[in-house]
């Protein structure tokens, strides 16, 4: 069975201007799978990232992911599903400012209820295995945007989602940081069947992926 | 650069507009209090201007001897009365109050104030029948002020007596050698607005003086001309005065906000449209001097505008605007220090350049305050009573402004030394270090904290009063017939009135809110303390029946009140259930009307000092009727004793005193609400990012609301007890002063009841308030 089933999935932004950033995007994504969204900009590839994210609603079509339409589910069970199924890596990193980097980590967790003792032991497996033990007190912009990235990593992976959907996540890395990162969300992705789907330029990331899926420029965003 | 500016005027009509309104409106805001403080007192001048001689207040003194200060400390409304009084003694002699002061000055020497007036208005004077009085065995002349049998003012005696070291009163030898007499004027008047009517009051005071002292040979016409005339105006009086500072509040606290929140927001409008300029060839460094300079150009034209209007009013109305001027340029400061402030933020070292700034500003303000504090007390004699009230009320400006942001700043400042770093799994401290971490949040929270503080403390004093008077209420058993309102009574005609056959029952009511909040111990003799010192004179009273449970009455006082001579009274109030208990060995003159009627319990209303300075003292007397007597006829015989004109207000009232307080604390938690939901909204507005980020983490929204109000709940709640704690600490330590002993329960029940509804109030407009909000953005 496929893990995530995308039909006719379009998704308009109305204002004085309408721009269409997604049109009849059809797809199949399976479970284990890594797959690279590429295309130029104003293609729709983070529009459609947060659509599979759950964070925006599409204008039309369907997104079944184990076979649950997440276009049908209502807001509190799309947070739900946020919360539980899914880690989004955003390009502008989206960590909370005021909370210190092991905070941003444990936030997910907390808010999926998680006991104490297990929050402390996964975030610290989490920033150790990302490299970031020694910035656990420190605020995230005291970080470098390499850092910041890889905490946004971190918090993406805390709830050990079923999907992880990652918007240029090794944009601001260093090469060799580039890669340690990449194969740690390519193993985790292969080891636990899970989908990881990134939506990127870079030529080394779309070498490392099974599949690309490559979008055209729809109606210009 | 002046022609890109009115070149952006003129693109950016609506967008000037709006800043420049903006900037009125602060100044407005700051100074609307004053504007309304000057047309209350234009109101009283008009109403009053027909009858002058009687309806004017000024102290002030007359005299080359003493010091203003020195008369005030006897006459003064303010604290310098009270903490005066700590070396009060009083003594009443047969024809009058003496009151003995220390001076300030010398160590030696007393002032010796000698009040020769009646307890009528101030026309009239008691009828001495000597022309000398005995004062502690001196023959004292005073011939020259009863003379003069109608006087536009009351002329007393002080008497500054030099030589303390052989001294016993009983054993002062008064004359010219060791005195120097001065005389006090007290003339009564409400308030004085535009500088004209000050000076035609002035001169008139002045001619009227001088006519009385040379027409008497009080004093000869060449040292007359040595004399000066100084008057005193004390323009914030009464329970006026709490209105006028709580609005100062108020207004600061309200423009502090806005300032916060729309400068910015204005700021970075304006740099956007400037933008637009910038793309069409405006230099990086002159967008960046236009930018600066065009806020400030609209405030500075709001500025002037706001001071040309009131200019105008003042002139046309003949209002004295004068702190009105103030409050608008001293909001125009301030806006000024936060525009520049803002503008620097893009500098480089900004953050470090805005601390400098605002240190510099915070010490100028204090330095500021400091000098307007001193001036105003210890220059006090030197400068012209109007410039003193100038001072006065704008340091009591300036310290609100330095309080509000010493607290913010020092509410911040603390914030570093809390422990934010320390690593939390828990939800709610999440929360709270993200109001805690941002320096808007915290001020918001500030705000919010202090206003609710503030308007406790508010709610429990006026409460405190509602107290005193529901538990009078209650001890009133008979129905109230009528309530008639008098211009002034005098208490003979009260005993009058009340002997006739009709009434069943009289009680006058002082007009006087503050009665309840006064001290009746300092102007009520303690007779223990007499009999030690002098006990010679303490003889009128049976000595050995002093006791401390009782209330003592002169015997000269009691045989005027038609009382049996050395009557003594039971002091406690009310019978199973005590509500005001005097429990200090009491002297009760004839300054202090005293009614025994109702079921036998002594009734002490009214207050000294709106008796001694020949304010009405009673303006209302409720009156009971018998039921066997025509009510008409009775009201016609009230008529003839009282023969004034009087008013029937209404039968079957309840006493209500407070309606200015109520007003008051009406009036406080009315804004009080708006401001807090105000904040409120700025804090949510500020917290939003951080919930939309844990939003799109999983945070249901119903679960991020729930997070707030209990999070709010728990500051409010935290604000309310440290009200409580404070108001009760409040009120436990003036009970040490005063001999009211007012039951904690009802007013700590009546109090919680308001931290109630503020609880259920305050999320409650929130809400109201953002969805209104709301449609406006929509709209």
């Amino acid at each position: 069975m496929k893990h995530i089933i995308v039909e006719s999935l379009y998704k308009i932004y109305s204002g004085i201007v309408e721009t269409v950033a997604l049109e009849n995007i059809n797809e199949k994504f399976e479970k284990g799978e890594v797959v690279a969204i590429a295309g130029p900009s104003g293609s729709g590839k983070t529009s459609l990232l947060t659509c599979l994210g759950g964070v925006l609603r599409p204008t039309s079509g369907k997104i079944l992911v184990n076979g649950e339409d997440i276009t049908k589910l209502s807001d509190d069970e799309l947070v739900t599903y946020r919360r539980d199924k899914v880690g989004l890596i955003y390009q502008d990193f989206n960590l909370i400012n005021q909370f210190t980097i092991y905070e941003n980590v444990a936030l997910p967790l907390l808010i999926a209820n998680k006991k104490s003792a297990f929050i402390k032991e996964r975030v610290d497996l989490l920033l150790e295995s990302l490299d970031i033990t020694r910035y656990k007190k420190t605020y995230p912009p005291y970080l470098s945007g390499g850092e910041q990235q890889r905490v946004a990593i971190a918090v993406a992976l805390a709830n050990d989602p079923q999907i992880i959907l990652a918007d240029e996540p090794t944009g601001n890395l260093d090469l060799e940081s580039r890669e340690r990162i990449l194969n740690l969300l390519i193993n985790k992705t292969r080891e636990h069947q899970k989908t990881l789907i990134i939506a990127t330029h870079d030529p080394f990331i779309l070498k490392k992926v099974n599949r690309i899926v490559q979008l055209a420029k729809a109606n210009g965003e | 650069m002046v022609k890109i500016v009115f070149l952006f005027f003129k693109r950016n009509p609506k967008l000037f507009l709006k800043v420049g309104s903006l900037s009125f409106f602060l100044f407005l805001l700051i100074s609307f209090y004053a504007v309304g403080y000057a047309s209350f007192e234009k109101i009283s001048v008009n109403t009053k201007i027909g009858d002058i001689e009687n309806d004017l207040e000024i102290q002030g003194q007359i005299t080359d001897s003493y010091t203003i200060d020195n008369i005030s400390l006897i006459y003064s409304y303010n604290i310098k009365w009270i903490d005066s009084l700590k070396d009060w003694k009083q003594y009443v002699i047969s024809d009058g109050l003496v009151l003995i002061i220390k001076t300030s000055f010398n160590e030696d020497s007393f002032i010796i104030g000698l009040d020769l007036s009646s307890n009528s208005k101030n026309t009239k004077r008691r009828d001495l029948t000597n022309e000398t009085i005995e004062f502690f065995n001196n023959q004292l002349d005073i011939s020259n002020f009863t003379k003069q049998d109608s006087l536009p003012f009351n002329l007393d005696i002080l008497i500054n007596y030099n030589q303390l070291n052989n001294s016993h009163f009983s054993e002062l030898n008064i004359d010219s050698n060791n005195c120097n007499m001065g005389y006090f004027v007290d003339i009564s008047t409400k308030l004085i607005s535009s500088f004209k009517m000050y000076t035609k009051i002035l001169n008139k005071i002045e001619s009227n003086f001088i006519v009385f002292v040379s027409q008497n040979d009080i004093i000869s016409l060449n040292r007359l001309e040595s004399y000066k005339i100084e008057i005193e105006i004390d323009l914030f009086k009464e329970s006026f005065q709490s209105l006028i500072l709580l609005i100062t509040f108020i207004s600061i606290l309200i423009s502090t906000w806005l300032i916060e929140f729309f400068s910015s927001f204005y700021y970075y409008q304006i740099k956007e449209a400037l933008d637009k300029f910038q793309k069409r060839g405006l230099n990086d460094k002159k967008q960046n001097k236009i930018t600066k300079f065009l806020p400030i150009a609209t405030d500075t034209i709001s500025f002037i505008i706001l001071e040309i209007l009131y200019l105008l009013i003042s002139i046309v109305f003949h209002i004295n605007l004068i702190y009105a001027y103030i409050s608008v340029v001293m909001g125009y400061f301030y806006l000024l220090y936060k525009r520049i402030k803002l503008s620097n933020l893009n500098d480089e070292n900004s953050i470090k350049m805005g601390i400098v700034s605002f240190v510099k500003y915070v010490i100028i303000l204090l330095i500021f305050s400091i000098i307007l504090i001193l001036t105003n007390n210890t220059l006090y004699a030197l400068i012209p009573p109007l410039v003193s009230s100038f001072f006065s009320t704008g340091s009591i400006i300036i310290q609100y402004y330095v309080i509000t942001i010493l607290l913010s700043e020092f509410s911040l400042k603390l914030k570093k030394k809390v422990n934010i770093n320390k690593l939390t799994n828990n939800m709610f401290k999440l929360i709270e270090k993200s109001i805690i971490s941002g320096k808007q949040n915290l001020k918001s929270w500030i705000h919010i904290t202090i206003l609710v503080i503030w308007s406790m403390s508010i709610i429990f004093t006026s409460i405190n009063t509602f107290t005193a008077n529901y538990n009078l209420n209650q001890t009133i058993e008979y129905p109230t017939d009528i309530i008639i309102e008098v211009e002034g009574v005098y208490l003979a005609n009260i005993s009058k009135i009340e002997i006739l056959p009709e009434v069943e029952n009289i009680l006058p009511i002082s007009h006087s809110v503050e009665q309840y909040f006064f001290n009746y111990d300092y102007y009520l003799m303690d007779f223990s303390k007499v009999k030690i010192m002098f006990p010679e004179f303490v003889k009128l009273s049976k000595l050995n029946d002093i006791q401390e449970e009782y209330t003592y009455i002169h015997k000269t006082m009691a045989e005027e009140l038609n009382l049996n001579n050395n009557d003594l009274f039971p002091t406690k109030f009310g019978k199973n259930q005590t509500n005001i208990i005097v429990n200090q060995p009491i002297f009760v003159t004839k300054y202090f009307p005293l009614i025994k009627t109702i079921e036998e319990r002594p009734f002490v209303v009214s207050n000294y000092r709106a008796e001694y300075e020949n304010l009405t003292m009673i303006t209302k007397i409720m009156i009971n009727f018998n039921n066997s007597f025509d009510e008409e006829q009775s009201l016609e015989k009230i008529k003839n004793i009282l023969k004034t004109n009087f008013q029937i207000q209404k039968k079957n009232v309840s006493l209500d005193y407070n309606v200015p307080l109520n007003i008051c604390k009406y009036f406080f938690f009315v804004i009080s609400l708006f401001i807090c939901s105000l904040s409120f909204i700025q804090l949510i507005s500020q917290l939003s990012p951080i919930f939309r980020k844990m939003n799109l983490r999983g945070l249901k929204k119903r679960h991020i609301y729930t997070l707030l109000l209990r999070q709010f709940s728990s500051y409010i709640i935290t604000a309310i007890i440290i009200g409580v704690i404070s108001a009760l600490f409040f009120i436990f330590v003036q009970m040490q002063k005063t001999i009211y002993h007012i039951t904690l329960f009802t007013p700590i029940k009546i109090y919680f009841d308001f931290c109630l509804l503020m609880l259920i109030l305050v999320p409650l407009s929130y809400f109201v308030i953002l969805y209104i909000f709301n449609m406006l953005r929509k709209d």
